[in-house]
Parts: C-alpha cells; structure tokens; sequence
C-alpha cells in the first residue's frame, strides 16, 4: 500500500472512529430495551440528544477556566490515538501500539481530571472515584495489552504459541486486557462514578448545555477507542498486513461493543469499595500467571 | 375476631386502677384514662412488662367537649388481638403532660406533631419543630378547633439547611433529589466514602388534611380523601379509615364486603411489592430486573382495573361496605392472572437475587438490629426483617383474614436483603390468600343502607399496608369526624434510618433509604384542594405557591 492510500485509509478511518461511538450507543440502546422487553429509542437517538444538549444554554459554574481545555485535549490525543493504532494495523509495528496507548493514557487523565474541577460535592465524589477505577483499570489495560501485543505481534510467533506456557500467558494476558478494557469503557458495574443515585449524576451534576454533549461525547469516544485497541491488538496479527484490514478490525470493534452492551444488561452496579478490591485481586492473579508462562517459555 | 379472654382485660383494667386511672373495654379495645402524673409509668409498664407493641399518640382539642385538651397514646398487645389506648387530660390554659420518649422512643414524632399541631407541650424531652415549616408562627396551632380550616397564617422564609456548616463532608439528598421521588431531605454526614451521621427533615408536603376531614366532609367523603394519601397504598388507608369509623360506630358490615376489601388490599399489597422490587433493582444499577419486575407487576395493575374499574386509586370503600361487586367472569380472571403472575415472579426474582452485585449489595448493609426495632417500633417488612414477628392481618385480624390461612415470613439479618425477602415472600402469600378468598367467598349484600353513627365514640384501627400498619383514629362527631388521625408506616419507620445509614458505604445509602419503602406523602398527608375541576394551591407565602 502506497503513502497516498494509507493516508486516505487513516483520515477515512479517524472520521469513522469519531462518529461511530455516537451510532454505537444508539445500537447499545436498543439492544438494552430489547433485552429489557421495551421498545426502546431509535438507534439515531443519542445523536438527537447531543444536537439538542449543543443548542442548549450552558449553566455557568465556578470552576476553573482549563475545563473545557481538558475535553479538547482528550478530543485531540483521542484521534491521534486512533491514528496510531491504525497505522498499527496497518503496519503491525509494535512501536505504534505503543505510541497509542500512551495517547490513550493521557487523554484518559484529561477526562478523569475534569469532574475534579467542578466545585460540588456530589462531582468531586465521583470524580474521586473516577480516579481510583482509574488507577487500578489504566494500569492493568496498558500492561496486558502491551504484553499481549509483544507476545503475539506476528503471525508466526502466534503459530508458535503452542506451548502450555506459552497458551496460559496469551490467554490470561488476554483476558485481563478484555475486563480491565471492559471496566475503561463505564459501563455497569464499573459506572458508579455518575450513576449511583446518592451523587446526583456525580461527574455530570454541574454540566450543561455543549460542555454536558461534549463531555458524554468524550465518554463515547473514550469506549471507542478501548475498543479499538483491544481489536486491533487481537485480530491484527491475524488478519497481517491487508488493504481490509483496517475495515476488519472497525467491523470487530462493533462487535465487541455490541457483546459489552448485552454484557452490561446482565449486570448490576458495583461498589466502590467493592470494586477495585475485586480488580485488583483479579489483575495481580492474570498478570502474575501471565508474566510466569511467558518467563517458563522462554527459559524452557 | 380474637376471642379476648376477661382475665387478660381484667389485667389492664388492674393497671389502670394502680395508676389512679379508670378503664373500659369495648370489643378489640381497651380505653384507660390515668392523670398525667402516672401517664409515663403506665406506658413504660405497658411497653416494657406488658410488651405491648407502640403504635403513635393522637392529641383532641376537646375544648368544645369537655374545656380540656387531651393525647391518647396507642398501644397494640398483639398476642391478645387487644387495642389499648391511654388517655389523658390537661389543662387548656397551660397544656403540659409529662413525655414518654424515655421509656418509649417510638412516641418522639407523635408528641412533636402534637405540639406542632395543637400546642400541647411535652415535658422533660428535646423540643423541636417536625411538621410545621419553620416559618410557621409560633402561636399558630392549625388543629385547634377555634383556628379555621382556610385560616393562612404570614409565613416568614427561613432556610430549611439543618446544619450551617461542619467540619465532616456533607452529601445533601433532597428535597429534591434523584434518588427520591417525594421531597424530604436527607443531610448525610461522610468521612471518605462512609456515612458517619445522617440529619433529617421531612414534612414538606404536609397539608392539613385532617383538619379539611374535620371541618369540610361527610364521613362518606373521606373514604375517599383518605384513599388519596397515598398513590401506592390508597385502599390501604380507606379502608382503615372506614373500619374505625364502623369500630366506633358498632356497624357490622356483610361479610362479602369484608371479603372483597381483603381480596383488593392484597392486590393492592402486590403490587406495591412488585414495584418496590423493581425500584430496589434500579437503585443498584441491574435495570434489567426492574424494567421486567414492572413488567410483571402490569398484569396486576390489569387485574386491580378488572376488580375496581381504576388501575390505581379505586373509590370502592365506603363507611358500611363496598361499592363494587366481584362476578364470576371476574372471579376466574383474577385466578388465571394470578397462576401466570405467580409462575413470572418466581423465575425472575430466582435469576434476579442471584446477580453477584444484586446480592452482594443487599447482604449485610443497611442493617437494623431487633432490639432497635422494638424500641422504635418500626413496622411492617422493616419489624420482619429484623426479626419482630408481627403482622396486623393475624394480629389484630380485621375485614376477612380470618378465614384465610397464611404465613408470616420473619427473617433475623435485619439487612436490605431480608427485607427484600420479606417482600418478595410475602407477594407469594398475598397471591394464596386471594386465591382462598375468592374460593371462600360468601353470597350476599355488599353494603348496609341504613346505619347510624353516634356523637363521641372512639375507633381505632390498624390495617397492614404494604409497608407496615397504617393506623387511623376516629373520634365520630356530627356527620363528619370530630378528630381523625392518620399514621402511615414510614412515619415509624424513618426514624430508623439513622441506624440502618450509620457506618455503611454512601453509596447504598439510597438503597437503605429505599429499603423501608419510604413513602413521604403518607407520611406527610399530601393534599391538593380541588374545587369546581379547578385546582386550588395553597398559597403559603406571598410569591410561593406549593
């Protein structure tokens, strides 16, 4: 593949990767009401309600004036997130997966950080708790995935993971990335930063207006671009190096959306003391079992 | 009826006579009037040595009566079925009696409406304003017989905030808040994410509809008013009111009315149940079993219409009877509803209750031990969870209960789980008894047409609402009531939140408040004023209309 389309290729596939969240939890929606015996919005609806929130005044809060920075900063190391991992596909460098969820872990600071500005009770204790889900998902998500990419960035290296070790370190390195990316995308029973009834909305309660759409917005974006990535990551070494690949890998990330959405309806909310106790349990155990395969392969 | 034994009212006529009082049985009830200066050993012996079950205190101005004003404390002695009620009078010029608080804890509410609403003061007690706004003129008691109904006293604004400021985090739930769907607030007190103290303030829409029943209705039409206290547990509450009034009056309704009022108090209790379930899902986050436990609960709202003609707020009690009749069609309609809702609740709540943060959530939080809830008296599944084993349906059996066999589940934990499972046996239960007493039901008029009601007869009456004993107190006066008094279960049950939110996580705060099922409005006695189709406010305040 030349420059020129590889250019194309990325420019069309980080306009998809922008507007897609927005249709996404429109699908989420739907299959929600489904599950639930409803009718549900239409799938266009969570596109309706951004429109109608832009067009709407924004209630002045007293906060800092880097709030609205900090959404553009995710915005933007957003796409150039999605355009590292493209040219991940499409390349199967390892170096740019890695660039990717470096952007990936600065534009998450940038969202997490922003309810800690709002001067309200109810929006610094969601945001606290933002912080600390953050904390312990952020780490276990760039570690497994960064581990898993380095096992299995080529096809050959992947035919050769026959090995028991080798298997045990691939699979928990994977399923680790799948419940911490799962936990990074705020969906039941890890939303507990905004939907927990005491707080209001929590990391919502002062939002209004375009600055609510731009940050329900970034929350979209943000289970984009985990999607992305844990697709990217799996798929990519399977796929190697095509034209389509990178359709491919858009076409799985719906998938693995739609599976999170239904994994979300059979769900209940979590605690936050609950919560990361159980995560990090879960991370210390995968990972350790993961590094100890990898280390027993290659000493074997 | 039980069967009350004169050993047994010999006792309390005993009591009454050691505390220099007098006493008087009639039927389920027992009236003791003791001066004012043995009134806290009487209660204390009552509560404590009796182990009667306290239920709440009715301040009468009986000026017009008697030149007195006088408070009734109502106890229940639930393993005789007996109602003891312990009267006494004070002086007009300065009303003071002695408070029980210190013996029976449960009385703090009661005696603080009662000096909101009648002026009558409580000795040797904390004082504080609990229904009245604190704008309120402090010379203004609204259940006075000399203050008019429509009387609109100058309200000055004052802010409702509990505590100005404090050193430990404070999370404000309501008056108007998400997570509550009535206005009450909720000053929660947190160090990190743990709840160390919890401030209340409720009564926001308390509206004076006794004292509307005691000047502008027809005992008919507060059959009626009295099924608008509450949107959930409507029929729970005329149906109360019209069995005091019948108590008091000595009015022996036919038996299939009394059929029929016990066949539409358990729908009315499945369906609050079926709701609570669905909301206590939403509350920790699994939509899914609320939206399909309403779904479930439709097919009763359908079965609520097919027995009244109104999914919610019937209009079928009246003082002598019932307006409405229960065919054959409808009969087995009711049946097959039941088997497909029975079979639908049963696979639900067993894939519900499994879901590892539903259960996890429930177990352990929001815990109200036994001996808090007997010296609270809380009531209803709030008294069951916790081990209280009392239900009035046995207990003081009322309308047809006695010709069905049921259980009573009683769980120890005393956590949100238990009584969730309260609830959730309990519409099992409910659904056998209309099943009985639909099988059982006897033939005959629904309604007497001819009755009197005398001049100054008391009736007290206790019916089990979903959420607990709903009480109503009836003085009968001259075509209308002289003093009617409702208590709502929450209004028992809310005090017990301080306990149950005291040291648990801030984040199932709104589900232990949802765990009483809370229900504001009873508790308040909403009203709004309708007069010729158009809505009337009561306007407070110059600029403030609520």
């Amino acid at each position: 593949m030349n420059t020129l389309h590889y250019t194309i290729y990325s420019a069309i596939g980080v306009i998809i990767g922008l507007t897609l969240p927005v249709i996404l939890d429109g699908v989420e929606r739907k299959i929600k009401a489904i599950l639930q015996s409803r009718i549900g919005p239409p799938i266009t609806q969570t596109l309706y309600d951004l429109i109608k929130l832009v067009n709407k005044e924004i209630k002045p809060i007293h906060t800092s004036p880097f709030i609205l920075l900090y959404l553009l900063s995710f915005i933007a190391t957003s796409i150039a997130s999605i355009y590292m991992v493209e040219t991940y596909v499409y390349t199967l460098e390892s170096i740019y997966i890695t660039l990717g969820l470096s952007l990936l872990a600065v534009s998450l600071t940038s969202l997490t950080l922003t309810p800690l500005l709002v001067p309200n009770p109810f929006s610094y204790a969601g945001g606290m708790r933002e912080v600390i889900l953050a904390l312990i998902n952020e780490s276990a998500f760039i570690l497994s995935t960064t581990l898993y990419a380095a096992i299995t960035n080529n096809l050959a290296q992947l035919k050769s993971a026959t090995t028991p070790s080798m298997l045990l370190s691939i699979t928990t390195a994977a399923l680790t990335m799948f419940i911490s990316g799962y936990a990074l995308t705020g969906r039941v029973p890890f939303d507990m930063a905004e939907a927990e009834p005491e707080l209001a909305s929590g990391v919502l309660v002062e939002f209004s207006g375009s600055l609510l759409a731009a940050y329900m917005y970034c929350n979209l974006l943000k289970r984009l671009l985990v999607n992305l990535i844990i697709v990217s990551v799996t798929v990519t070494p399977l796929i190697g190096e095509s034209a389509y690949s990178l359709a491919a890998v858009y076409a799985l990330t719906i998938v693995l959306w739609v599976i999170f959405a239904i994994t979300a309806v059979i769900l209940g909310r979590s605690r936050i003391d609950l919560a990361p106790r159980t995560l990090t349990k879960t991370y210390i155990l995968l990972l350790a079992l993961s590094i100890t395969g990898l280390l027993v392969h290659a000493y074997a | 009826m039980l069967m009350h034994s004169d050993s047994i009212i010999n006792e309390y006529v005993s009591l009454a006579k050691s505390m220099k009082g007098d006493a008087k049985a009639e039927k389920d009830t027992v009236h003791i009037v003791v001066p004012k200066e043995t009134l806290v050993n009487t209660a204390s012996k009552l509560f404590n040595e009796y182990n009667c079950d306290f239920r709440t205190c009715v301040g009468v101005d009986e000026r017009p009566l008697n030149g007195y004003f006088s408070v009734t404390y109502i106890f229940t002695d639930n393993k005789n079925g007996l109602y003891i009620l312990v009267k006494t009078y004070t002086e007009p010029q300065n009303p003071v009696i002695p408070s029980i608080v210190k013996t029976v804890p449960g009385a703090d509410w009661c005696e603080m409406e009662t000096r909101d609403l009648l002026g009558i003061e409580f000795a040797d007690r904390d004082q504080y304003r609990l229904v009245l706004p604190s704008g309120w003129p402090e010379e203004i008691h609204p259940l006075r017989k000399d203050i008019p109904y429509n009387y609109r006293p100058p309200i000055r604004s004052v802010s409702e905030k509990i505590t100005p400021s404090t050193e430990l985090g404070v999370i404000p739930i309501g008056p108007y808040h998400p997570a509550l769907h009535e206005p009450e607030y909720f000053e929660l007190y947190v160090e990190g994410e743990r709840v160390v103290d919890v401030k209340y303030r409720g009564f926001h829409v308390h509206r004076g509809i006794e004292k509307l029943a005691e000047t502008r209705m027809t005992y008919q039409q507060v059959n009626f008013l009295a099924e608008r206290i509450c949107g959930i547990c409507g029929f729970e509450h005329s149906t109360c009111y019209a069995l005091a009034v019948e108590k008091a009056a000595k009015i022996d309704v036919p038996e299939r009315a009394q059929y029929i009022r016990s066949i539409v108090l358990e729908v009315e209790r499945i369906h609050s149940h079926l709701l609570w379930l669905g909301v206590a899902f939403h509350v920790v986050g699994y939509d899914t079993g609320f939206m399909h436990m309403w779904r479930v609960r439709e097919k009763i709202m359908y079965l609520a219409e097919l027995l009244t003609g109104s999914r919610k707020t019937y209009g079928l009690n009246l003082v002598g009877g019932v307006r409405k009749d229960i065919n054959e069609e409808k009969k087995q309609k009711t049946l097959e509803t039941l088997k497909e809702t029975e079979k639908d609740f049963k696979k639900l709540v067993e894939v519900a209750i499994s879901v590892p943060q539903v259960k996890k959530r429930l177990t352990g939080t929001g815990i109200l031990p036994r001996e808090d809830a007997v010296k609270l008296s809380v009531e209803g599944p709030v008294a069951r969870a916790s081990g209280v084993n009392k239900d009035a349906r046995r207990d003081q059996p009322y309308a047809a209960y006695k010709y069905a066999s049921f259980k009573i589940p009683v769980y120890t934990e005393g956590d949100n789980l238990a009584r969730a499972l309260v609830r959730v046996d309990e519409v099992l239960e409910s659904i056998s008894i209309i099943e009985q007493l639909l099988d059982r039901i006897p033939r005959g008029p629904i309604k007497l047409e001819d009755f009197e009601i005398p001049e100054g007869k008391t009736g007290v009456q206790v019916v089990e609402a979903p959420r607990g004993g709903d009480i109503h107190f009836v003085i009968t006066g001259h075509g209308k009531p002289y003093r009617w008094r409702v208590r709502a279960p929450t209004y028992s049950n809310i005090p017990a939140l301080k306990i149950m939110l005291k040291d648990q996580p801030l984040a199932d705060a709104p589900l232990t408040i949802a765990s009483i099922d809370p229900c504001f409005s009873c508790t308040d006695r909403v009203l709004v004023v309708r007069e010729n189709s158009k809505t009337e406010w009561l306007k407070l305040a110059p600029g403030v209309q609520i």
